[in-house]
Protein backbone atom coordinates (compact mmCIF):
# COMPACT_ATOMS: atom_id res chain seq x y z
CA UNK A 1 0.00 0.00 0.00
CA UNK A 2 1.51 3.00 -1.03
CA UNK A 3 -0.33 5.81 0.26
CA UNK A 4 -0.21 7.16 3.70
CA UNK A 5 -1.90 5.79 6.80
CA UNK A 6 -2.18 9.22 8.51
CA UNK A 7 -4.54 12.16 7.14
CA UNK A 8 -3.86 15.71 7.32
CA UNK A 9 -6.03 17.25 9.09
CA UNK A 10 -7.27 19.49 6.47
CA UNK A 11 -8.16 16.70 4.51
CA UNK A 12 -11.13 16.20 2.48
CA UNK A 13 -12.90 13.57 0.63
CA UNK A 14 -16.10 11.89 -0.90
CA UNK A 15 -17.42 8.36 -0.21
CA UNK A 16 -16.60 6.09 -3.41
CA UNK A 17 -19.45 5.11 -5.60
CA UNK A 18 -19.41 2.34 -8.25
CA UNK A 19 -20.19 4.79 -10.77
CA UNK A 20 -17.06 6.64 -9.67
CA UNK A 21 -14.33 4.29 -10.25
CA UNK A 22 -13.06 4.69 -13.44
CA UNK A 23 -13.26 8.78 -12.98
CA UNK A 24 -11.16 8.55 -9.52
CA UNK A 25 -8.48 6.29 -11.08
CA UNK A 26 -8.02 8.48 -13.64
CA UNK A 27 -8.46 12.10 -12.53
CA UNK A 28 -7.99 13.34 -9.11
CA UNK A 29 -9.80 16.84 -8.53
CA UNK A 30 -7.97 17.26 -5.30
CA UNK A 31 -9.85 14.87 -3.26
CA UNK A 32 -7.70 14.27 -0.39
CA UNK A 33 -9.31 10.58 0.33
CA UNK A 34 -12.05 8.58 -0.36
CA UNK A 35 -14.22 6.26 1.99
CA UNK A 36 -15.49 3.40 1.66
CA UNK A 37 -18.59 1.24 3.00
CA UNK A 38 -17.12 -2.09 4.64
CA UNK A 39 -20.18 -3.83 4.02
CA UNK A 40 -19.63 -3.26 0.00
CA UNK A 41 -16.20 -5.50 0.01
CA UNK A 42 -17.21 -8.08 2.08
CA UNK A 43 -16.55 -10.88 -0.51
CA UNK A 44 -14.11 -12.98 -1.86
CA UNK A 45 -13.06 -11.07 -4.59
CA UNK A 46 -14.80 -9.62 -7.88
CA UNK A 47 -14.60 -6.17 -9.35
CA UNK A 48 -15.43 -3.87 -6.76
CA UNK A 49 -12.23 -5.00 -4.87
CA UNK A 50 -10.32 -4.95 -8.12
CA UNK A 51 -11.14 -1.45 -8.21
CA UNK A 52 -10.64 -0.83 -4.42
CA UNK A 53 -7.08 -2.04 -4.86
CA UNK A 54 -6.67 0.01 -7.27
CA UNK A 55 -7.93 3.48 -5.87
CA UNK A 56 -6.17 2.28 -2.92
CA UNK A 57 -2.55 2.49 -4.58
CA UNK A 58 -3.06 5.84 -5.42
CA UNK A 59 -5.41 7.27 -2.46
CA UNK A 60 -5.81 6.88 1.38
CA UNK A 61 -8.94 5.90 2.00
CA UNK A 62 -11.30 5.59 5.14
CA UNK A 63 -13.82 2.68 6.22
CA UNK A 64 -17.15 2.91 7.61
CA UNK A 65 -18.82 0.28 8.63
CA UNK A 66 -22.71 0.15 8.85
CA UNK A 67 -23.81 -3.47 9.95
CA UNK A 68 -22.03 -3.88 13.17
CA UNK A 69 -25.21 -2.91 15.53
CA UNK A 70 -22.99 -1.47 17.89
CA UNK A 71 -25.46 -0.04 20.05
CA UNK A 72 -27.33 -3.30 20.29
CA UNK A 73 -28.45 -5.40 23.17
CA UNK A 74 -27.83 -8.29 20.48
CA UNK A 75 -24.19 -9.86 20.98
CA UNK A 76 -21.66 -8.28 18.88
CA UNK A 77 -21.61 -10.57 15.31
CA UNK A 78 -18.31 -12.33 15.52
CA UNK A 79 -17.90 -13.61 11.97
CA UNK A 80 -18.93 -10.06 10.87
CA UNK A 81 -16.22 -8.35 12.71
CA UNK A 82 -13.76 -10.82 10.90
CA UNK A 83 -15.01 -9.28 8.03
CA UNK A 84 -14.10 -6.44 8.95
CA UNK A 85 -10.89 -6.90 10.61
CA UNK A 86 -9.70 -9.10 7.30
CA UNK A 87 -10.77 -5.86 4.77
CA UNK A 88 -8.84 -3.27 7.86
CA UNK A 89 -5.56 -5.68 7.44
CA UNK A 90 -5.82 -5.52 3.62
CA UNK A 91 -6.29 -1.89 2.84
CA UNK A 92 -4.42 0.09 6.09
CA UNK A 93 -7.43 2.73 5.98
CA UNK A 94 -6.41 5.87 7.91
CA UNK A 95 -9.79 5.67 9.72
CA UNK A 96 -11.75 3.12 10.69
CA UNK A 97 -15.71 4.08 11.82
CA UNK A 98 -18.76 2.51 13.38
CA UNK A 99 -22.39 4.29 14.19
CA UNK A 100 -23.47 4.77 17.33
CA UNK A 101 -26.84 2.81 16.32
CA UNK A 102 -28.80 -0.66 16.29
CA UNK A 103 -29.32 -2.46 13.43
CA UNK A 104 -30.54 -6.06 14.64
CA UNK A 105 -32.56 -7.39 17.44
CA UNK A 106 -33.13 -11.35 17.86
CA UNK A 107 -31.02 -12.42 15.11
CA UNK A 108 -33.41 -9.64 12.93
CA UNK A 109 -30.92 -7.56 11.06
CA UNK A 110 -33.08 -5.01 10.33
CA UNK A 111 -30.50 -3.08 7.83
CA UNK A 112 -31.12 0.26 9.03
CA UNK A 113 -29.33 2.52 11.50
CA UNK A 114 -31.45 3.22 14.71
CA UNK A 115 -30.61 5.22 17.59
CA UNK A 116 -30.39 3.52 21.09
CA UNK A 117 -31.53 4.74 23.91
CA UNK A 118 -29.84 6.76 25.20
CA UNK A 119 -29.25 5.09 29.39
CA UNK A 120 -26.39 4.18 31.94
CA UNK A 121 -27.43 0.83 30.63
CA UNK A 122 -26.85 1.13 27.04
CA UNK A 123 -24.07 3.32 27.26
CA UNK A 124 -22.30 0.36 29.52
CA UNK A 125 -23.26 -2.45 26.47
CA UNK A 126 -22.44 -0.08 24.02
CA UNK A 127 -19.14 0.64 25.59
CA UNK A 128 -18.09 -3.71 25.90
CA UNK A 129 -18.90 -3.75 22.13
CA UNK A 130 -17.01 -0.71 21.42
CA UNK A 131 -13.59 -2.67 23.85
CA UNK A 132 -14.33 -5.73 21.84
CA UNK A 133 -14.12 -4.18 18.37
CA UNK A 134 -10.65 -1.90 19.12
CA UNK A 135 -9.41 -5.14 20.33
CA UNK A 136 -10.49 -7.20 17.25
CA UNK A 137 -9.06 -4.37 15.09
CA UNK A 138 -5.93 -3.57 16.79
CA UNK A 139 -6.38 -0.40 16.23
CA UNK A 140 -9.07 2.36 17.42
CA UNK A 141 -12.29 3.61 15.61
CA UNK A 142 -14.31 6.36 15.54
CA UNK A 143 -18.20 5.91 16.19
CA UNK A 144 -20.35 8.23 14.63
CA UNK A 145 -23.50 10.18 15.89
CA UNK A 146 -26.69 8.63 14.26
CA UNK A 147 -29.77 10.61 12.90
CA UNK A 148 -33.46 10.36 14.75
CA UNK A 149 -36.93 10.78 13.87
CA UNK A 150 -37.90 9.68 17.29
CA UNK A 151 -37.14 9.96 20.81
CA UNK A 152 -37.40 7.32 23.54
CA UNK A 153 -38.94 8.06 26.56
CA UNK A 154 -36.51 6.42 28.79
CA UNK A 155 -33.68 8.35 27.40
CA UNK A 156 -31.66 10.25 30.19
CA UNK A 157 -27.89 10.84 29.13
CA UNK A 158 -27.79 13.82 26.19
CA UNK A 159 -26.56 12.47 23.22
CA UNK A 160 -23.24 14.64 22.53
CA UNK A 161 -22.86 13.77 26.78
CA UNK A 162 -23.43 9.61 25.92
CA UNK A 163 -20.99 9.94 22.89
CA UNK A 164 -18.05 11.86 25.16
CA UNK A 165 -18.60 9.18 27.62
CA UNK A 166 -18.22 6.51 25.49
CA UNK A 167 -14.59 8.24 23.78
CA UNK A 168 -13.58 8.47 27.37
CA UNK A 169 -14.45 5.10 28.61
CA UNK A 170 -12.94 3.24 25.58
CA UNK A 171 -10.73 5.79 24.04
CA UNK A 172 -12.46 5.57 20.65
CA UNK A 173 -12.85 8.82 18.69
CA UNK A 174 -16.00 10.23 17.63
CA UNK A 175 -16.98 10.88 14.15
CA UNK A 176 -19.14 14.05 14.56
CA UNK A 177 -22.09 13.80 11.46
CA UNK A 178 -23.25 17.87 11.45
CA UNK A 179 -26.26 16.96 8.99
CA UNK A 180 -27.07 14.64 11.24
CA UNK A 181 -27.34 16.92 14.32
CA UNK A 182 -28.73 19.39 12.64
CA UNK A 183 -31.59 16.67 11.07
CA UNK A 184 -32.01 14.97 14.69
CA UNK A 185 -32.36 18.74 16.63
CA UNK A 186 -34.91 20.08 14.34
CA UNK A 187 -37.20 16.76 14.41
CA UNK A 188 -36.84 15.47 18.36
CA UNK A 189 -36.58 19.61 18.79
CA UNK A 190 -33.23 20.82 20.98
CA UNK A 191 -30.43 22.86 19.83
CA UNK A 192 -28.06 21.88 17.55
CA UNK A 193 -25.55 24.45 18.19
CA UNK A 194 -25.48 23.59 22.02
CA UNK A 195 -24.87 20.28 21.01
CA UNK A 196 -22.04 21.07 18.24
CA UNK A 197 -20.43 22.74 21.42
CA UNK A 198 -21.32 19.88 24.05
CA UNK A 199 -19.38 17.52 21.59
CA UNK A 200 -15.75 16.88 23.12
CA UNK A 201 -13.42 18.64 20.74
CA UNK A 202 -10.97 16.45 21.09
CA UNK A 203 -12.42 12.62 20.54
CA UNK A 204 -13.23 13.99 17.27
CA UNK A 205 -11.02 12.18 14.90
CA UNK A 206 -13.18 13.11 11.25
CA UNK A 207 -16.61 15.34 10.18
CA UNK A 208 -19.07 13.86 7.86
CA UNK A 209 -21.07 16.28 5.71
CA UNK A 210 -24.55 15.86 3.57
CA UNK A 211 -27.60 17.13 2.43
CA UNK A 212 -31.40 15.74 3.60
CA UNK A 213 -34.68 15.77 2.42
CA UNK A 214 -37.87 17.21 3.69
CA UNK A 215 -40.69 14.36 4.10
CA UNK A 216 -43.91 15.35 5.32
CA UNK A 217 -46.52 12.49 6.81
CA UNK A 218 -49.73 13.27 7.56
CA UNK A 219 -48.97 17.43 8.10
CA UNK A 220 -45.81 16.18 10.28
CA UNK A 221 -42.68 17.93 8.47
CA UNK A 222 -39.27 15.67 9.13
CA UNK A 223 -36.01 15.99 7.76
CA UNK A 224 -34.73 12.99 6.57
CA UNK A 225 -31.12 11.88 6.32
CA UNK A 226 -31.32 10.90 2.43
CA UNK A 227 -27.53 11.60 1.76
CA UNK A 228 -29.23 13.01 -1.56
CA UNK A 229 -28.78 16.72 -1.84
CA UNK A 230 -26.13 19.50 -1.44
CA UNK A 231 -25.04 20.39 2.29
CA UNK A 232 -27.66 22.96 3.09
CA UNK A 233 -26.34 26.67 4.69
CA UNK A 234 -27.63 25.43 8.18
CA UNK A 235 -24.88 22.99 7.87
CA UNK A 236 -22.39 24.59 6.81
CA UNK A 237 -23.16 27.13 9.15
CA UNK A 238 -22.77 24.75 11.82
CA UNK A 239 -19.68 23.01 10.26
CA UNK A 240 -17.90 26.36 10.85
CA UNK A 241 -18.92 26.69 14.29
CA UNK A 242 -17.25 23.53 14.80
CA UNK A 243 -13.85 23.97 13.10
CA UNK A 244 -13.66 27.97 14.92
CA UNK A 245 -13.66 25.75 17.87
CA UNK A 246 -12.16 22.60 17.35
CA UNK A 247 -9.60 23.23 14.48
CA UNK A 248 -9.70 21.44 11.00
CA UNK A 249 -10.90 17.62 10.88
CA UNK A 250 -10.48 15.20 7.96
CA UNK A 251 -13.83 15.94 6.22
CA UNK A 252 -16.07 13.82 4.46
CA UNK A 253 -19.25 14.60 1.77
CA UNK A 254 -21.23 12.19 1.62
CA UNK A 255 -23.76 11.66 -1.53
CA UNK A 256 -25.66 8.41 -1.77
CA UNK A 257 -29.07 8.81 -3.43
CA UNK A 258 -28.97 10.33 -7.12
CA UNK A 259 -25.84 10.71 -6.86
CA UNK A 260 -23.98 13.32 -9.33
CA UNK A 261 -20.76 13.07 -11.49
CA UNK A 262 -17.32 12.51 -9.05
CA UNK A 263 -16.92 15.92 -10.63
CA UNK A 264 -19.81 17.36 -9.05
CA UNK A 265 -18.88 15.62 -5.68
CA UNK A 266 -15.71 16.95 -5.64
CA UNK A 267 -16.48 20.86 -6.15
CA UNK A 268 -18.81 20.51 -3.21
CA UNK A 269 -15.68 18.95 -1.12
CA UNK A 270 -13.73 21.97 -2.22
CA UNK A 271 -16.33 23.81 -0.73
CA UNK A 272 -16.20 22.03 2.49
CA UNK A 273 -12.03 22.59 1.90
CA UNK A 274 -12.45 26.42 1.56
CA UNK A 275 -14.87 27.25 4.34
CA UNK A 276 -12.65 24.45 6.58
CA UNK A 277 -9.63 26.77 5.58
CA UNK A 278 -11.23 30.32 6.68
CA UNK A 279 -12.70 28.89 9.35
CA UNK A 280 -9.89 27.58 11.27
CA UNK A 281 -7.75 30.98 10.13
CA UNK B 1 -33.42 -2.12 47.32
CA UNK B 2 -34.28 1.01 45.51
CA UNK B 3 -31.26 0.74 43.11
CA UNK B 4 -32.42 -2.38 41.82
CA UNK B 5 -36.20 -1.71 41.32
CA UNK B 6 -34.84 1.54 39.61
CA UNK B 7 -32.28 -0.67 38.04
CA UNK B 8 -35.47 -3.02 36.98
CA UNK B 9 -37.31 -0.18 35.43
CA UNK B 10 -34.62 1.45 33.02
CA UNK B 11 -33.90 -2.15 31.70
CA UNK B 12 -37.36 -2.58 31.77
CA UNK B 13 -37.66 0.95 29.02
CA UNK B 14 -34.50 -0.16 27.32
CA UNK B 15 -35.62 -3.74 26.20
CA UNK B 16 -39.13 -2.69 25.22
CA UNK B 17 -37.60 -0.14 22.96
CA UNK B 18 -35.07 -2.65 20.77
CA UNK B 19 -37.58 -5.56 21.31
CA UNK B 20 -40.97 -3.45 20.54
CA UNK B 21 -39.56 -1.18 17.64
CA UNK B 22 -37.97 -4.20 15.85
CA UNK B 23 -40.41 -5.82 15.69
CA UNK B 24 -42.86 -2.98 14.70
CA UNK B 25 -40.38 -2.66 11.88
CA UNK B 26 -40.80 -6.37 11.14
CA UNK B 27 -44.38 -6.27 10.80
CA UNK B 28 -46.76 -6.58 7.68
CA UNK B 29 -49.28 -4.29 9.28
CA UNK B 30 -48.80 -0.37 9.66
CA UNK B 31 -48.34 -0.50 13.83
CA UNK B 32 -46.92 2.19 16.09
CA UNK B 33 -43.81 1.87 18.07
CA UNK B 34 -44.52 -0.66 20.14
CA UNK B 35 -42.25 1.35 22.54
CA UNK B 36 -43.06 4.42 24.81
CA UNK B 37 -41.97 7.54 22.14
CA UNK B 38 -42.23 11.14 23.61
CA UNK B 39 -43.93 13.60 21.05
CA UNK B 40 -47.76 13.48 19.84
CA UNK B 41 -49.26 11.25 17.84
CA UNK B 42 -48.90 12.68 14.76
CA UNK B 43 -44.73 13.06 15.10
CA UNK B 44 -44.52 9.63 16.54
CA UNK B 45 -46.84 8.17 12.94
CA UNK B 46 -44.35 10.17 11.08
CA UNK B 47 -41.01 9.17 12.91
CA UNK B 48 -41.81 5.60 12.39
CA UNK B 49 -43.15 5.57 8.87
CA UNK B 50 -39.61 6.94 8.21
CA UNK B 51 -37.97 3.90 9.67
CA UNK B 52 -40.40 1.68 7.85
CA UNK B 53 -39.85 3.00 4.79
CA UNK B 54 -36.21 3.33 5.24
CA UNK B 55 -36.15 -0.88 5.99
CA UNK B 56 -38.20 -1.21 3.60
CA UNK B 57 -36.59 0.75 0.74
CA UNK B 58 -33.09 -0.60 1.57
CA UNK B 59 -34.27 -4.33 1.17
CA UNK B 60 -36.35 -3.31 -2.09
CA UNK B 61 -32.74 -1.69 -3.59
CA UNK B 62 -30.97 -5.12 -2.74
CA UNK B 63 -33.65 -7.41 -4.76
CA UNK B 64 -33.25 -4.65 -7.74
CA UNK B 65 -30.09 -4.72 -7.28
CA UNK B 66 -29.67 -9.02 -7.40
CA UNK B 67 -32.59 -9.55 -9.85
CA UNK B 68 -32.69 -6.74 -12.45
CA UNK B 69 -33.89 -9.05 -15.13
CA UNK B 70 -36.59 -10.29 -12.91
CA UNK B 71 -37.64 -6.69 -11.98
CA UNK B 72 -37.81 -6.04 -15.43
CA UNK B 73 -39.38 -9.65 -16.19
CA UNK B 74 -42.22 -8.81 -13.74
CA UNK B 75 -43.13 -4.58 -13.70
CA UNK B 76 -41.70 -2.26 -10.75
CA UNK B 77 -45.30 -2.69 -9.18
CA UNK B 78 -45.60 -6.15 -9.16
CA UNK B 79 -41.37 -6.69 -8.12
CA UNK B 80 -42.69 -3.70 -4.65
CA UNK B 81 -45.43 -6.52 -4.12
CA UNK B 82 -43.20 -9.43 -4.49
CA UNK B 83 -40.37 -7.44 -2.64
CA UNK B 84 -42.88 -7.15 0.34
CA UNK B 85 -44.16 -10.98 0.57
CA UNK B 86 -40.80 -11.82 0.80
CA UNK B 87 -39.55 -10.06 3.11
CA UNK B 88 -42.13 -11.04 5.16
CA UNK B 89 -41.67 -14.43 4.79
CA UNK B 90 -37.93 -14.87 4.96
CA UNK B 91 -36.94 -12.26 7.47
CA UNK B 92 -33.46 -10.95 6.83
CA UNK B 93 -31.21 -12.61 8.54
CA UNK B 94 -27.47 -12.23 7.34
CA UNK B 95 -25.65 -8.80 7.23
CA UNK B 96 -24.20 -9.33 3.83
CA UNK B 97 -27.33 -7.72 1.95
CA UNK B 98 -25.97 -9.57 -1.20
CA UNK B 99 -26.86 -13.00 0.29
CA UNK B 100 -30.59 -11.34 1.29
CA UNK B 101 -32.00 -12.96 -1.78
CA UNK B 102 -30.89 -16.29 -1.67
CA UNK B 103 -34.17 -18.13 -0.87
CA UNK B 104 -35.97 -16.05 -3.75
CA UNK B 105 -35.89 -19.20 -6.55
CA UNK B 106 -37.50 -21.34 -3.79
CA UNK B 107 -40.17 -18.70 -2.67
CA UNK B 108 -40.97 -17.50 -6.70
CA UNK B 109 -41.37 -21.43 -6.80
CA UNK B 110 -44.42 -21.13 -4.38
CA UNK B 111 -45.56 -17.56 -4.97
CA UNK B 112 -49.27 -18.05 -6.15
CA UNK B 113 -49.62 -14.49 -7.41
CA UNK B 114 -46.64 -15.60 -9.89
CA UNK B 115 -47.62 -18.93 -10.80
CA UNK B 116 -48.30 -17.93 -14.95
CA UNK B 117 -44.61 -17.46 -15.11
CA UNK B 118 -43.23 -20.80 -14.30
CA UNK B 119 -40.00 -20.06 -15.17
CA UNK B 120 -39.05 -17.09 -13.24
CA UNK B 121 -37.67 -19.19 -10.61
CA UNK B 122 -34.97 -20.61 -12.94
CA UNK B 123 -34.25 -17.12 -14.05
CA UNK B 124 -33.96 -16.14 -10.26
CA UNK B 125 -31.37 -19.04 -10.13
CA UNK B 126 -29.17 -18.10 -12.98
CA UNK B 127 -29.10 -14.59 -11.23
CA UNK B 128 -28.18 -16.19 -8.06
CA UNK B 129 -25.34 -17.46 -9.72
CA UNK B 130 -23.99 -13.93 -11.60
CA UNK B 131 -24.36 -13.06 -8.64
CA UNK B 132 -22.00 -15.36 -7.20
CA UNK B 133 -19.72 -15.16 -10.15
CA UNK B 134 -19.40 -11.55 -9.74
CA UNK B 135 -18.47 -11.67 -5.88
CA UNK B 136 -16.32 -14.80 -6.09
CA UNK B 137 -12.32 -15.44 -4.54
CA UNK B 138 -10.33 -14.31 -7.64
CA UNK B 139 -7.84 -17.41 -9.45
CA UNK B 140 -6.10 -17.61 -12.46
CA UNK B 141 -7.53 -19.81 -15.15
CA UNK B 142 -4.74 -22.06 -16.80
CA UNK B 143 -3.42 -21.49 -20.38
CA UNK B 144 -3.36 -24.69 -22.91
CA UNK B 145 -0.02 -25.05 -22.63
CA UNK B 146 0.11 -25.17 -19.19
CA UNK B 147 -2.91 -27.54 -19.13
CA UNK B 148 -0.99 -29.74 -21.20
CA UNK B 149 2.23 -29.83 -19.37
CA UNK B 150 0.47 -31.11 -16.41
CA UNK B 151 -1.98 -33.49 -18.13
CA UNK B 152 -0.63 -34.46 -21.64
CA UNK B 153 0.91 -37.19 -20.65
CA UNK B 154 -2.60 -39.13 -20.04
CA UNK B 155 -5.66 -36.36 -20.45
CA UNK B 156 -8.11 -39.53 -19.13
CA UNK B 157 -6.54 -39.29 -15.79
CA UNK B 158 -6.80 -35.84 -15.54
CA UNK B 159 -8.52 -34.01 -12.26
CA UNK B 160 -9.62 -30.76 -12.78
CA UNK B 161 -9.91 -27.91 -10.21
CA UNK B 162 -12.45 -26.23 -11.90
CA UNK B 163 -12.91 -21.81 -11.20
CA UNK B 164 -14.78 -20.77 -7.52
CA UNK B 165 -16.71 -18.63 -9.53
CA UNK B 166 -18.29 -21.51 -11.69
CA UNK B 167 -22.08 -22.85 -11.80
CA UNK B 168 -23.77 -25.02 -13.57
CA UNK B 169 -27.47 -24.56 -14.06
CA UNK B 170 -30.42 -26.74 -15.78
CA UNK B 171 -33.69 -25.73 -16.55
CA UNK B 172 -36.87 -26.87 -18.18
CA UNK B 173 -37.01 -23.54 -19.59
CA UNK B 174 -35.49 -21.49 -21.89
CA UNK B 175 -33.81 -19.71 -18.96
CA UNK B 176 -30.80 -18.34 -21.14
CA UNK B 177 -32.35 -17.15 -23.80
CA UNK B 178 -35.30 -15.71 -21.48
CA UNK B 179 -32.05 -13.93 -19.02
CA UNK B 180 -30.64 -12.83 -22.12
CA UNK B 181 -33.06 -10.81 -23.89
CA UNK B 182 -34.17 -8.86 -20.72
CA UNK B 183 -30.58 -8.34 -19.44
CA UNK B 184 -29.47 -6.87 -22.55
CA UNK B 185 -32.67 -4.97 -22.53
CA UNK B 186 -33.37 -6.29 -26.21
CA UNK B 187 -36.11 -4.60 -28.34
CA UNK B 188 -39.00 -6.80 -29.65
CA UNK B 189 -41.02 -10.35 -28.65
CA UNK B 190 -38.43 -13.20 -27.76
CA UNK B 191 -39.64 -16.07 -29.48
CA UNK B 192 -39.43 -18.91 -27.15
CA UNK B 193 -39.14 -22.46 -27.28
CA UNK B 194 -40.12 -25.29 -25.40
CA UNK B 195 -36.68 -26.56 -25.25
CA UNK B 196 -34.80 -26.56 -21.57
CA UNK B 197 -31.55 -24.99 -21.56
CA UNK B 198 -27.91 -25.98 -19.43
CA UNK B 199 -26.01 -23.08 -18.58
CA UNK B 200 -22.73 -21.89 -17.26
CA UNK B 201 -21.77 -19.08 -15.31
CA UNK B 202 -18.44 -18.38 -13.99
CA UNK B 203 -16.05 -15.07 -14.04
CA UNK B 204 -12.25 -16.50 -14.88
CA UNK B 205 -11.28 -12.66 -15.59
CA UNK B 206 -12.67 -9.29 -14.51
CA UNK B 207 -16.32 -9.98 -16.51
CA UNK B 208 -19.07 -12.45 -15.16
CA UNK B 209 -19.54 -14.65 -18.73
CA UNK B 210 -22.99 -16.92 -19.29
CA UNK B 211 -22.84 -19.43 -21.77
CA UNK B 212 -25.24 -21.82 -23.04
CA UNK B 213 -24.01 -25.22 -23.03
CA UNK B 214 -24.83 -28.58 -24.84
CA UNK B 215 -26.39 -31.84 -22.97
CA UNK B 216 -22.63 -33.61 -23.08
CA UNK B 217 -20.36 -30.54 -21.95
CA UNK B 218 -22.80 -29.76 -19.22
CA UNK B 219 -22.83 -33.46 -18.40
CA UNK B 220 -19.00 -33.31 -18.73
CA UNK B 221 -18.41 -29.93 -16.42
CA UNK B 222 -20.44 -31.03 -13.84
CA UNK B 223 -18.80 -34.66 -13.25
CA UNK B 224 -15.67 -32.85 -13.05
CA UNK B 225 -16.71 -30.52 -10.54
CA UNK B 226 -17.88 -33.15 -8.66
CA UNK B 227 -14.21 -34.81 -8.86
CA UNK B 228 -14.55 -37.35 -11.75
CA UNK B 229 -11.51 -37.65 -13.94
CA UNK B 230 -11.47 -36.27 -17.69
CA UNK B 231 -11.79 -39.52 -18.38
CA UNK B 232 -14.68 -40.60 -16.35
CA UNK B 233 -16.32 -37.10 -17.38
CA UNK B 234 -16.15 -37.79 -20.90
CA UNK B 235 -17.75 -41.11 -20.88
CA UNK B 236 -20.40 -39.42 -19.02
CA UNK B 237 -20.97 -36.72 -21.92
CA UNK B 238 -20.75 -39.34 -24.50
CA UNK B 239 -23.94 -41.09 -22.85
CA UNK B 240 -25.90 -37.99 -22.91
CA UNK B 241 -25.04 -37.65 -26.95
CA UNK B 242 -23.49 -40.69 -28.10
CA UNK B 243 -22.61 -39.30 -31.26
CA UNK B 244 -20.63 -36.32 -30.12
CA UNK B 245 -16.70 -36.07 -29.90
CA UNK B 246 -14.55 -36.26 -26.94
CA UNK B 247 -11.88 -34.01 -28.30
CA UNK B 248 -15.05 -31.19 -29.25
CA UNK B 249 -16.08 -31.84 -25.63
CA UNK B 250 -12.27 -31.00 -24.41
CA UNK B 251 -11.79 -28.27 -26.43
CA UNK B 252 -15.38 -26.76 -25.37
CA UNK B 253 -14.35 -27.04 -21.93
CA UNK B 254 -11.23 -25.48 -22.65
CA UNK B 255 -12.57 -22.76 -24.16
CA UNK B 256 -14.41 -21.58 -21.20
CA UNK B 257 -11.60 -20.53 -19.21
CA UNK B 258 -12.61 -22.32 -16.01
CA UNK B 259 -9.95 -25.03 -15.17
CA UNK B 260 -7.22 -23.40 -12.80
CA UNK B 261 -5.63 -26.54 -11.92
CA UNK B 262 -4.99 -29.91 -12.94
CA UNK B 263 -3.04 -33.45 -11.78
CA UNK B 264 -2.95 -36.67 -12.96
CA UNK B 265 -4.73 -39.28 -10.89
CA UNK B 266 -1.62 -40.60 -8.73
CA UNK B 267 -3.95 -43.71 -7.37
CA UNK B 268 -4.83 -45.04 -11.26
CA UNK B 269 -0.69 -44.90 -11.77
CA UNK B 270 -0.35 -47.02 -9.10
Amino acid sequence: MSADRELPSGAVGVGLKVAHYRDALERTYGLGFFEVHAENYMNGGGPPLRWLSAIRERFPITMHGVCLSVGGRDPLDADHLDRLAALVDRFEPAIVSEHLAWSADGGVFLNDLLPPPLTEETLGRTAEHVDQIQTRLRRRILIENPSSYLEWSCNHIAEPIFLNELARRTGCGLLLDINNVFVSASNLGFSHEAYIDDIDAAAVGQVHLAGHAIDTHANVALRVDNHGAHVCDEVWSLFERFVRRAGPRPTLIEWDTNTPALKELAEESAKASHRLLEAAA
Amino acid sequence: MKGDVMHQSESDGVMRVYGGFSRALASVADIGPLAPVNGSDAKIAAGVAVYRNNVRAAYLHALEDSFPVIALLVGDGFFRYLAHEYFHAHPPKSRLVARYGDHVPEFLGSFEPAASLPYLADVARLEIAWLRAYHAAEATPLRPDELFDRIGEDPNRARLTLHPSMSLLTSRHPVYAIWLHNRERREGKLQLSSIGERVLIARPEAEVVVTPLSAEVWRALDRLDAGDTLGEAIEAALNENTAASPAEILQCIMSYNVIIAAELDQERRA
